[in-house]
């Protein structure tokens, strides 16, 4: 199993891609590894501690983005730049395939976005993923084939604007 | 061929390795053959391998030891506040025992010590009552979200 810290870090990774903002990234973590703490004992029983966790965080997350409604004055970060080859030839190219991805991906339906990064970025099983997200295993995998459809037909569409 | 339906139904998970064995065998046959469905599952593969790449924001070295100091401490914090109250309690008791016992300290000694006792005591308590305020309202914050 991975270490509390690596989990936590990862998820506040998970938090950022939901609310873009540092700050509110920060407190969520804090309060959903709080939660973790508190509640450990009755987790060690069960069998899937990262997904329990990552569902407390996204919980807290969907409770900042609701507040957001009425408190307006958040600002909204931008993504960071990506590390590219040491080589400029391939380095200029392989950056745009990058820059492609991350507008496909901003472009997709929040629902679709979440259910990528969690297997893609995050590496989260099926399984993990139910309990994030609270659904039944067979949505994953239907929701997450429709969620890379969705997003490479936009890549596509992207990378060959002619067609 | 026919069942290319079925088999795309089944690329994501193919390349997730949540099929069965028997599915996965069945996806691994049709693959070989149908450069279409080939094609969709290069995608999603070289989709997967890039995300993987994209870099997102991770807290700093200083942020993150906030946050574990936040709550992971609180444990070693209460066993520090138990020892630090225990040890306190036994030197004052043991403090006013030699007090009344020993017959060399004269009248204004013995009112100057017990200022001093009744002053630590005091100021103890009010410490220790913020604590037990702070720590109600920590609780209903939690019970609060
Ligand atoms: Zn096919």
């Amino acid at each position: 199993m991975q270490t509390l810290e690596a989990v936590g870090r990862r998820g506040f990774t998970y938090a950022w891609q939901m609310l873009r903002n540092h700050d509110d990234a920060l407190d969520a973590v804090q309060t959903a590894l709080t939660a973790v703490w508190q509640h450990r004992r009755r987790l060690q029983k069960g069998r899937d501690p990262r997904g329990w966790f990552y569902r407390v965080l996204r919980n807290k997350c969907v409770d900042v983005m609701r507040s957001r409604r009425v408190r307006t004055s958040v600002a909204l970060e931008v993504d960071p730049p990506d590390r590219t080859d040491a080589d400029p030839a391939r380095d200029a190219d392989r950056r745009e395939q990058l820059a492609h991805l991350r507008q496909a991906l901003a472009e997709l339906p929040d629902e679709m976005r979440e259910i990528v990064l969690l297997r893609d970025f995050h590496d989260l099983p099926y399984a993990e993923i139910a309990t994030v997200l609270d659904i039944p295993p067979g949505t994953v995998m239907s929701r997450l084939h429709r969620a890379r459809l969705a997003l490479r037909k936009r890549l596509l569409a992207k990378e060959q604007p002619d067609e | 061929m026919n069942n290319c339906p079925i088999i795309r139904e089944m690329l994501s998970a193919y390349l997730d390795g949540e099929l069965t064995q028997q599915e996965s065998q069945k996806v691994t046959v049709h693959l070989r053959d149908c450069d279409a469905c080939r094609l969709v599952y290069e995608d999603f593969r070289r989709l997967r391998d890039d995300i993987k790449q994209l870099e997102f924001p991770e807290p700093t070295d200083e942020q993150w030891r906030t946050i574990m100091g936040g709550f992971a401490f609180k444990t070693t914090r209460g066993i520090g506040w138990l020892l630090w109250v225990g040890g306190a309690v036994v030197l004052v008791a043991y403090g006013l025992f030699e007090l009344i016992r020993d017959p060399s300290i004269n009248v204004i000694e013995h009112v100057g010590i017990l200022a001093l006792i009744l002053g630590s005591v005091l100021l103890f308590l009010t410490v220790l009552i913020e604590r037990i305020g702070s720590y109600k309202t920590d609780r209903y914050k939690d019970v609060e979200k």
